[in-house]
Parts: C-alpha cells; structure tokens; sequence
C-alpha cells in the first residue's frame, strides 16, 4: 500500500536532482519558454507517481525514467497542457540566467544532442551524466549489449560529424 | 575536438548549475496542487465519457429493435446502428484497458511503445466513428424520428422525400471520399493540436504514419541485431 507522501519529503528529494531535470529539459526543449513548460509536466508526473515510489531503490534513476519518459512524449505527441505555475515563474531558476556557460564546445555538444533523435539523445544524456551501462539499460529498457553497441555508434557518428560537419549527420 | 573533451565541459557544466540553479520551492508546491489534468487524464475522462454514452445509447436502441422487432426495416437500421455502438464501445474499452497499463515509470521503450499503440487504436476509431457517422446517418433518422415523431421513413409514399434521402445519403459518401482524399493530400499541413485537424490527419492516415513510424523506431531501437 502506497504511503502518503508530502510535498516537503518530495521536493527535498528533487532538489540534489535538480541540475539532472534541468539538463533533460533543456535538451528536448526548443527554448526557454518551452523549457519551463516541460520542467512543469515532468514535476507534475513525478509528483503523481511519488505515491507509488519504492523507498528502497535511488531517486535519482526513477526520477530520469518518468523524466525521459514525459520529456520523450512531450516532443512526439505534444503532450502538454496548459501551464498551471504563476505567470512568470520557473519551478528552476538560473541565477546567471540565460545560460550558466557559453563555451563553444558545449554550444557544439548542444547542438550535437539536438540533432539525435529522442532515444538516442536519452541514452546520450545518460551517458554524460556517468550513469553506468546496465543501468541506462535499466532505465531506457534495453540490453547492456545494446546500449554499449549504439553508444559507440554515436560516438562515432559525433566524431566523424566534428571532422566534417558538411559531409555527414549525426 | 573530441568527445572527451566534449564530456569535460558537460561535467564542468554539470557542477555549474548545481551551484547557479535554484529550485523555486513556492511555485513548485503551487504546481503539484494545481488541479492540472496531463493529455492521458484527459483522454482518459473522453473515454468514460464515451463508454457511458453509448452504454445509454445501446440500451435505448436494444428495447427500440425488441419494439420494432415486426417491421424489419426499422427494426434492421436500429440493429445496425447497435452493432456499430458496440464496435466503438469495445474499442473505448480496450483503449481504457491499455491506459490502465500506462505507467510513467516504467523503462522508456516500454512506455513509449504502450503510447503509441493507444495511439494507433485510438486514431483507427476516430477513422471508424468518421465512416460510421456518414454511412448510417440515415439509419440514425430513421429510428430517431420513429422514436421521437411516430413517423416511419420508409414508409413514406412520396417519391422527394426518399429522392432527399437518397441525395442526402450520397452527399454524405463523396464528402467522405472528398475529404479523404484532401486530408491526404493536405493533411500534412493542418494542425495536429486541434480535434479537428487531428481528425482530418486521421482520415488521411497521417497520424497513423507518425504513430507506426514510432513503432517501428522503437523496435529497431530495441532491436540488438539493428543496433550491431
């Protein structure tokens, strides 16, 4: 039986993720607006799930399942409503705002993970967020052989992207 | 340039939002009590919706065809109208079975597939619902004014009415044909936000393709053979 949860037990578990939930956000969002709107489904799906979240296992890989998982159909189906926070609030907010760096390798990364499709950006993001092979197998609900195998592919297809950006498409 | 490289500054990245980022606790805490419906609640509350209406609608026209049961033409339009209330109600109920499955926690392949097959289900009774409000419009006039007025339209002598009718009737199956034909043509363009446009791309068999395309993506993605 689902025990009763509260918003403070919830939100003090988000808070350590909150730079992982941005990160997803951002890179499935077209811009800010679009960003702060999908922070708001993925909280809003975390929060209805919590009641059912086994203690026992890490937050951290639930919370990026169901946050893949909304962010994924949030791009495919539009799966949106209309936004319920207060007019000109973010539930995540940057204090060197618009962006925390500007460096030319990370505008090349964001632009390398806005070019995969949805699943393999998934698994990219996973990926550079140290999460070790059987568990983004875990999350995505692959095999680890499968994961290491597209990893590689990716890799690959970034590399030989950055050496000819013309030529060729992740 | 290369990936290492690339990961270095995702760390470095990584380490600067935890320390520039604040999560804003009021409007958080006003986010999780907003009486928010998500697009699956939603959808969700249209299916009973639906399930309860033809529940009332089958039961209205089962004790219309045991009354009519002697005069065979209305009594065959109710029955007709009964077995299409019923294709649409199991096909509710299936959809509502398989949300009942959906859970946002689950591997993000699985989900995904889940989404999409409630997709393809739902998109083919839109297509159904279409077809069968044209084709059985008539049988619906029929029984209704029967109920309703006393009157029967088959039985009506004079030839302008049943030439109407019959008109009517196939008006109904070119603007189908017509439509079908500008939403495949068109339907690319239209909006899939709304009911209508969504419709449309139904009837043109656009969000059918999005919804297998997805399908087939997430095989392939699964799929250890493709992925070597």
């Amino acid at each position: 039986m689902p025990r009763r949860a509260t918003d403070s037990e919830f939100l003090d578990l988000l808070e350590p993720q909150r730079g992982a939930l941005f990160r997803i956000a951002d890179a499935y969002a077209s811009n800010r607006e679009a960003r702060d709107d999908l922070t708001q489904e993925i909280v809003l799906q975390l929060w209805r799930a919590f009641a059912n979240y086994d203690r026992d296992r890490p937050f951290a890989a639930w919370m990026k399942r169901i946050a893949l998982n909304v962010a994924i159909s949030w791009v495919r189906r539009a799966y949106r409503q209309a936004r319920v926070a207060p007019a000109g609030q973010a539930i995540f907010e940057l204090a060197a705002d618009p962006r925390p760096d500007h460096s030319d390798e990370m505008a090349q990364l964001r632009a390398a993970i806005a070019r995969l499709g949805e699943l393999e950006r998934a698994l990219l993001l996973l990926h550079l967020d140290d999460h070790p092979h059987d568990e983004i197998a875990g999350i995505l609900g692959l095999s680890t052989t499968n994961v290491a195998t597209r990893l590689h592919r990716i890799k690959q297809r970034l590399r030989q992207h950055w050496r000819d950006p013309d030529e060729t498409a992740p | 340039m290369n990936f290492d490289d690339l990961k270095r500054s995702w760390n470095a990245h990584a380490q600067s939002l935890d320390t520039t980022l604040q999560l804003n606790r009021t409007t958080a805490t006003a986010v999780l009590h907003a009486r928010a419906a998500t697009m699956l609640t939603r959808l969700r509350g249209w299916l009973w919706g639906e399930v309860a209406a033809l529940a009332a609608l089958l039961v209205w026209l089962g004790s219309f065809v045991v009354r009519e049961w002697g005069h065979w033409p209305l009594a065959a339009s109710a029955l007709a109208l009964h077995l299409g209330c019923v294709a649409l109600m199991i096909a509710a109920i299936r959809q509502l079975h398989m949300l009942a499955g959906v859970d946002h926690s689950a591997p993000v392949v699985r989900l995904q597939r889940q989404l999409e097959q409630v997709a393809v289900v739902r998109i083919r009774t839109t297509c159904g619902a279409i077809v069968f409000g044209v084709l059985l419009w008539l049988p619906a006039l029929a029984v209704a004014l029967r109920d309703m007025l006393g009157a029967d339209l088959y039985s009506v002598p004079d030839e302008g009415v049943r030439n109407w009718v019959l008109a009517n009737l196939a008006f109904g199956v070119i603007v189908l044909l017509v439509a079908r034909w500008a939403a495949r043509r068109w339907g690319g363009r239209l909006d899939n936000q709304s009911l209508a446009g969504r419709a449309l791309r139904s009837l043109g068999g656009q969000e059918l393709e999005v919804a297998r395309a997805s399908l087939r993506e997430l095989a392939e993605f699964a799929d250890e053979d493709r992925a070597a």
